[in-house]
């Protein structure tokens, strides 16, 4: 039996919704967890990587600091970089900001919302916390993306062919109605 | 004059009889008299139509002629096309914005002139040009700007201006006319032509009999797509329907093309025996010439001609004039335009043989197709085939312009090599030829061997050479933003894909364009190129595709290699200063 292909998954700025539709094939899991093992990913709560991998799929584009430094650390120790969905590929609806300036889009949030407490109004701000980039970048205008799969989230028979023929090599062409969305 | 409005729409509508099929005319006697279309005038013209004001905005904001601010009683429209920036437009639009005080795009308060940029008007050979108030002033310097300027200051008409040179200088141009129309080389097309025999020889043929010799001819369009002539015919004639029409479209917008402009000036006759053979050929009893609106000062010749025309013959044409869009010139968007909307290209299937002007079935074809179609019918089919190569038979006209000694219009058979080409035309150190304007393809000089057909490089008509002093990424450049401009804004991938395509061409010339910028750049151009609606989209990707095939080291000299580990040097700083400077002054950033 060839070793089994490490991969890592992470979420930056993104809902979850795409590693929620990984889930969702469901009994295949059983199957995909016979050719492969994974390394860091919220799935196996590893934080940092302990091996290289040979693919990474990313959820979601950058809007801080940390989301950067992460991806950076993905394109690091992954062979494979694959973005999964809409908001690692074009910023998706995080991106909607990118035509508010920041202050004022920090504004409306933290001191102009009604749930705001008088006289103890502020804009979180703390050097723990990462800092907030002028707009969101899609993952690839940051490193280099070697695949991208489509879909706000790209339903489960995509993420299935598609990391099945990254695993066997093989290129099965996905049915058109599976990327069509509207 | 706001008293005035409300009656002038209402005699307006009642002299079209409320066909909202002319509302582009009604738009430019409202222009013609108001100097621009108001909000009021929009309100007005909306009830009178009985159509709602957005509907009527939505078709009155496409066309580029159309102002709906004061735009100014005089309007000077300066030919900003790659050809005219390189005869000197430059000066010329500089020469204009000192002596008006203003710049590009905007009203002189004081004089009510205003200055406006226009992609090409169909002078490349005898430019830098300008249409004031729609009429041609050829052979701009920055002298003659300034000269012009001063009259038009002193509230003389640009009519009494044409053909004057400038104050001091009482020469005038060539018989006191702007446009001239140098004819290089004459053959099948332009050789004497005996007037009606085309017309009176198919008038003796069945229908059936006319698409046949044309299907011998083997005569393809001329438009630039070089669909089967008689093969269009053909099945708008199978189409049962009413009424069928037969439009020639003279939108002849492809920047660097002016051949169809000698023939509507010249050779009016031709086309509407052309129109009326191909009436007889489909069993129409009515055509349309729709005529861009930078030839405007071609209607009262054609008007004249279309009189005499009528006497002789029953077959009836009326010309409409368009209002300035490229895309127009697509036949479906065309069909739209005629039909008083929007000039955005329609969904094929159905075509326009099957359902073109008001859902009739009807033959759209160039204004030299039709031409062609007369001496044809004159000469003979096989007269015609004899020229030509095996796919694309016969001759056909070129727009010679750029850097060469013999600008104008050259009529060669097909087949033509390129070095014939540049020795006839006498070019002078060329380096690049971009055969068939921006959509068209850009070829390196050094490809002598290469033919224009169909088989090899096809071609609307234009052909512009540019020397080695000329700077090619400019030259894409402009393409480009000609695109970015002329994009009817209907589809998405062209839309926003030409504009990423610009942005490239910018980076690239700026020097800060990655490798992997250009890899993405190609994948966009396969993307616009394969699900764009129309053909501007599906050709819009060839100033850059095209050059790469020829001068692949003008992209790969100046790219930026791109790091080997796949971080790009993404500024972190830059992007994270807008963040740092909240709070530089108040920790809670209040």
């Amino acid at each position: 039996m060839p070793p089994k292909r490490v991969i890592g998954t992470i979420s930056l700025a993104g809902c979850f919704g795409c590693h929620m539709s990984i889930l969702d094939i469901d009994l295949k899991f059983l199957e995909l967890i016979e050719l492969v093992e994974f390394n860091r990913s919220p799935l196996t709560d590893i934080k940092t990587f302990t091996k290289h991998c040979d693919i990474g799929i990313i959820e979601g584009g950058c809007c801080n600091d940390e989301n950067v430094h992460t991806l950076i650390s993905f394109r690091k120790n992954c062979d494979i970089l694959v973005s999964l969905g809409e908001c690692a590929i074009m910023g998706g609806l995080p991106a909607l900001r990118n035509k508010i300036d920041l202050y004022d889009c920090l504004k409306e949030a933290y001191l102009n919302v009604p749930s705001s407490v008088p006289g103890n109004q502020m804009i979180p701000h703390h050097p723990d916390l990462p800092k907030i980039l002028d707009r969101i970048y899609p993952c690839h205008e940051i490193v280099k993306i070697d695949h991208f799969i489509p879909g706000c989230p790209p339903c489960d028979e995509i993420i299935w062919k598609s990391l099945t023929n990254l695993i066997t090599g093989k290129s099965e062409t996905i049915p058109y109605p599976f990327l069509k969305y509207d | 004059m706001d008293t005035f409005l409300p009656s002038f729409i209402e005699k307006l509508v009642i002299q079209y009889q409320g066909d909202k099929c002319t509302l582009l005319n009604m738009l430019w006697d409202i222009q013609k008299h108001f100097d621009y279309v108001s909000e009021e005038a929009v309100a007005h013209l909306a009830r009178n139509l009985n159509i709602s004001q957005i509907d009527l905005q939505d078709t009155l904001t496409f066309y580029h002629f159309f102002h709906t601010r004061p735009a100014g009683k005089v309007k000077i429209y300066l030919d900003t096309s790659v050809t005219a920036v390189h005869q000197g437009q430059a000066q010329v639009q500089a020469a204009f914005e000192k002596e008006l005080g203003i710049v590009l795009g905007e009203v002189s308060k004081d004089y009510d002139i205003g200055l406006y940029a226009t992609p090409c008007i169909g002078l490349s050979d005898q430019g830098p040009a300008c249409l004031i108030n729609f009429l041609p002033f050829t052979q701009m310097t920055a002298k003659r700007a300034v000269f012009i300027a001063r009259q038009l200051k002193k509230g003389i008409s640009p009519q009494k201006l044409l053909g004057c040179l400038g104050r001091k200088s009482k020469k005038r141009l060539r018989q006191g006319q702007e446009v001239t129309n140098l004819i290089q080389r004459k053959d099948f097309l332009l050789n004497d032509r005996v007037a009606g025999a085309g017309l009176k020889k198919a008038m003796q043929k069945t229908p059936e009999d006319i698409i046949n010799n044309i299907k011998i001819s083997g005569l393809r369009g001329r438009g630039g797509a070089g669909f089967p002539t008689w093969k269009k015919w053909e099945l708008c004639r199978n189409t049962e329907s009413d009424t069928h029409y037969v439009i020639c479209n003279a939108d002849e917008g492809e920047p660097g093309t002016f051949k169809d402009r000698l023939l509507l000036t010249k050779h009016a006759p031709m086309l509407f025996e052309g129109m009326a053979i191909t009436g007889r050929a489909i069993g129409a009893q009515e055509g349309i010439i729709y005529l861009r609106a930078e030839y405007q000062y071609l209607l009262p010749r054609l008007s004249r001609a279309l009189t005499i025309f009528h006497k002789k013959y029953l077959f009836r044409i009326r010309i409409q004039i368009g209002a300035g869009a490229y895309v127009c010139g697509e036949e479906t968007a065309l069909l739209e335009s005629l039909e008083g909307k929007r000039g955005e290209p329609r969904i094929r299937p159905p075509f326009p043989v099957e359902s073109g002007y008001k859902g009739r079935p009807t033959v759209i074809n160039n204004v030299e197709t039709f031409c062609t179609v007369t001496r044809i019918m004159e000469k003979g089919p096989k007269k015609f085939c004899d020229k030509g190569t095996e796919q694309s038979s016969g001759t056909r006209l070129f727009s010679l312009s750029g850097d060469i000694l013999k600008p104008g219009i050259y009529e060669w058979p097909f087949g033509i090599t390129i070095s014939q080409i540049l020795t006839e035309v006498r070019a002078r150190d060329a380096l690049a030829l971009q055969i068939g304007g921006p959509s068209g393809t850009l070829i390196s000089a050094h490809e002598k061997e290469r033919k224009i057909c169909f088989e090899d490089l096809a071609t609307g008509g234009a052909i512009t050479v540019f020397s080695k002093k000329r700077d090619l990424l400019q030259i894409i450049q402009k393409h480009m933003e000609f695109f970015v401009n002329e994009s009817c804004g209907c589809c998405s991938p062209c839309r926003a894909g030409n504009v990423m395509l610009l942005e490239f061409v910018q980076m690239l010339k700026d020097r800060k364009a990655h490798a992997r910028n250009l890899k993405n750049v190609l994948q966009w151009c396969r993307i616009i190129t394969q699900t764009s609606r129309c053909g501007l989209g599906q050709t819009s990707s060839n100033p850059i595709l095209t050059a790469l095939k020829s001068f692949p080291e003008l992209f790969h000299n100046f790219l930026i290699p791109d790091p080997k580990d796949g971080v790009w040097n993404f500024d972190l700083k830059m992007a994270t200063g807008k963040y740092d400077q909240i709070f530089e002054k108040n920790e809670h950033g209040i």
